[in-house]
């Protein structure tokens, strides 16, 4: 899981997937901006197929935090 | 920049990283693309995620897209304030993207889409008089849930119908400059589920989804290429499963598909009638098919469902030799640029050795999803104009004088006494108002024998037309065999004692008759009469389409002084100019 959200990052960034840390965040990426996070929700979603509520929109706020949310969403797709 | 169209074509627009990342390599190439569109969005939502898609369109165009985002909310002061992004980037379209609150939230208040409509009203009457861009505005969506909606009698059902049609006056008050889009349309298109965000409605007042974001820079994109003068003027078209189902030389005309109440003849004479109405708009008609002529032409004419007649097409060729040669040759015939070409075959094989070998024309192959294919016709808008003029509609009828004329060419002992014979006339004035759209469009248009390719606004003609020190002069044609209307434009520039051509242009349709001579020379006279001019200056700016006018200059006795930036400088003392003579063709001015 998490090579494919580092490829939908680095494609949304414009970066190198291998440039993306744990702690990766708007504050360590310049394309990161709300425009472009709003894509990247866009995208992980169409990736995975889940759908994130505003909640997680507003609080997945580093990379790390990114695959906690998608992988739990994922989880929880399984169960159902 | 065919490489640039070609890495684009497989680009799935319903994958948004997809398109984020390829825009992003677009972008380091976009300086080999030399047609640049400037879109400045005055917005009072988050409208920023339609770029990458509205990018993806214009670079499919082969256009250079440059995109700016005034603040949010703050329209009028963008508009009233010349130091604003908006002036700064002067743009050729401005797009007045905004939704009503209650489009989303079913608070269904009437007095706030009164609120917006008059703001939209005054928004538009601010920006007219002071762009010359054209304007997009969205027309407002009805809400989607009313509060109390069973009533939907009531006007909080539906606020917003009655006000649109406002918009809608304004809009055709000044036809090509307001172009009001339909995002309701787009959205029943898409629908709720994949055309609203309600999420990014309330966390950041981004209402829309991707799918519905693409279909919006789509007509965006729609418009772009129409005022760069990138819309298709010609389609040629194969028969056999392409204008009726069946093969016409197995079949024969009375088992051939066309018949209108049974699939799939219903779906051919759908696809036939969006044809005929192409033609009926202006745009060439063209048959191309491995046939029997005279089968084709006859099955055409009388076969009760064919809504494509023979007098409706302006050239075809109906043999059996291959496909991409028979286009190349219709071409020709034309006189158009193989980039304003549209190809449409059913065929697989034909359609790849078409493009193959003419990479410029436009291919559309018909869906093996028949059902999918009238809808193929209609929505790229291939063949949409901002401002249709009475001229176009008239082309197809001109196109079938030239006809006659090319015939009628054969029985000269030579082509002096050919011209004699033809009896032109050319009339040179000064541009008349009612003439504003048709001469704008012109310079959109004209891109073979076009001086400089300087593209105008209708607003930017108007206002050379106040111009004391400019004169704007338009040609228009006729000889024995017909009228060939509104086909030349020159623009002039007075300062001082020096008088400099910025646009000379003449429609394709009236080469090789001399007149671009008469015209010059009418034009060079009537400046000279009214003015004191000492010396003549003149550009040629080349484009990939122009080469044919490279010379022109010289034959009117201009020298070249120059070069600036591969356009050359052309300059003569009025004293020192050797006139042309235009001889058989008379000249009325006025």
């Amino acid at each position: 899981m998490e090579p494919r959200i580092k490829a939908v990052m680095a494609q949304i960034f414009g970066i190198a997937a291998g440039e993306i840390q744990d702690d990766s965040s708007p504050d360590t990426i310049a394309k990161w901006d709300s425009v472009s996070h709003m894509n990247l929700v866009i995208a992980l979603e169409a990736e995975f197929g889940v759908e994130l509520s505003e909640e997680q929109i507003s609080e997945m706020a580093t990379y790390r935090l990114i695959v906690l949310t998608i992988r739990e969403l994922v989880d929880e797709r399984v169960k159902r | 920049v065919s490489s640039i169209q070609e890495s684009i074509r497989g680009v799935r627009t319903d994958h948004l990283a997809s398109v984020i990342d390829a825009v992003r390599s677009l972008e380091q190439r976009a300086g080999e693309i030399s047609d640049t569109i400037r879109i400045h969005f005055l917005r009072n939502y988050t409208v920023e995620p339609l770029e990458p898609f509205l990018k993806l369109h214009l670079y499919r165009s082969g256009l250079r897209p440059v995109i700016s985002f005034g603040d949010y909310g703050a329209m009028r002061q963008e508009v009233l304030a010349v130091d604003s992004l908006l002036h700064r980037t002067r743009p050729e379209i401005i797009v007045v993207a905004t939704v009503q609150d209650s489009f989303l939230s079913p608070v269904a208040s009437v007095q706030e889409v009164d609120e917006h409509a008059v703001m939209l009203a005054g928004l538009i009457a601010d920006l007219l008089p002071r762009t010359s861009a054209t304007l997009m505005v969205n027309l407002m969506m009805p809400p989607l849930r009313s509060a109390n909606g069973i009533d939907t009698t009531s006007k909080t059902y539906d606020p917003v119908s009655a006000l649109n049609a406002v918009i809608m006056g304004a809009a055709s008050e000044a036809p090509s400059r307001v172009i009001p889009v339909d995002l309701a349309r787009l959205l029943q298109i898409v629908g709720e589920n994949d055309g609203i965000d309600y999420r990014y409605w309330y966390l950041s007042r981004s209402p829309f989804k991707p799918k519905l974001l693409d279909l919006y820079a789509r007509e965006i994109a729609k418009v772009g290429r129409a005022l760069t003068g990138r819309t298709k003027k010609c389609i040629i078209f194969d028969c056999d499963n392409t204008l009726w189902g069946g093969n016409l030389g197995d079949d024969g005309p009375a088992g051939i598909q066309l018949e209108p109440h049974a699939y799939p003849g219903c779906v051919y004479y759908e696809a036939q009638q969006i044809l005929a109405e192409f033609g009926r708009r202006g745009v060439m008609l063209a048959a191309c098919s491995k046939n029997d002529e005279r089968d084709v032409l006859a099955m055409l004419e009388n076969h009760p469902y064919s809504r494509v007649k023979p007098a409706m097409l302006s050239a075809w060729r109906i043999n059996w030799n291959d496909k991409a040669a028979n286009v190349a040759a219709l071409i020709e015939e034309l006189r158009i640029g193989a980039d304003r070409v549209v190809f449409l075959d059913d065929d697989a094989h034909e359609c790849e050795l078409v493009q193959g070998l003419l990479p410029d024309v436009r291919v559309l192959r018909v869906p093996e999803r028949l059902s999918t294919y009238p809808r193929l016709l209609v929505e790229d808008g291939l063949f949409d104009t901002v401002s249709r003029s009475q001229e176009d509609v008239r082309r197809p009828q001109m196109l079938a004088e030239d006809r006659l004329r090319s015939r009628a060419r054969a029985q000269f002992a030579d082509i002096d006494e050919y011209f004699v014979s033809l009896k032109q006339v050319a009339r040179v004035r000064r541009v008349p108002p009612e003439n504003v759209s048709r001469v704008a469009q012109l310079t959109q248009k004209t891109n073979q024998f076009n001086l400089t390719t300087r593209r105008y606004s209708e607003a930017e003609i108007c206002r050379l037309l106040d111009d004391g020190q400019v004169r704007v002069f338009e040609l228009s044609v006729s000889d024995r065999l017909g009228d060939s209307g509104l086909t030349g434009v020159c623009i002039v520039h007075i300062d001082g004692d020096t008088a400099t051509i910025d646009t000379f242009l003449l429609s394709c349709r009236i080469l090789g008759r001399r007149l671009e001579l008469a015209f010059a020379e009418t034009c060079i006279a009537a400046v000279e009469r009214e003015f004191h001019i000492r010396i003549w200056q003149a550009w040629y700016r080349p484009t990939t389409k122009n080469a044919q006018v490279a010379g022109f200059w010289e034959r009117i006795g201009f020298h070249k002084a120059g070069t600036v930036d591969r356009a050359a400088d052309y300059r003569i003392a009025v004293s020192d100019r050797q006139r042309s003579d235009y001889a058989p063709i008379h000249v009325e001015e006025g």
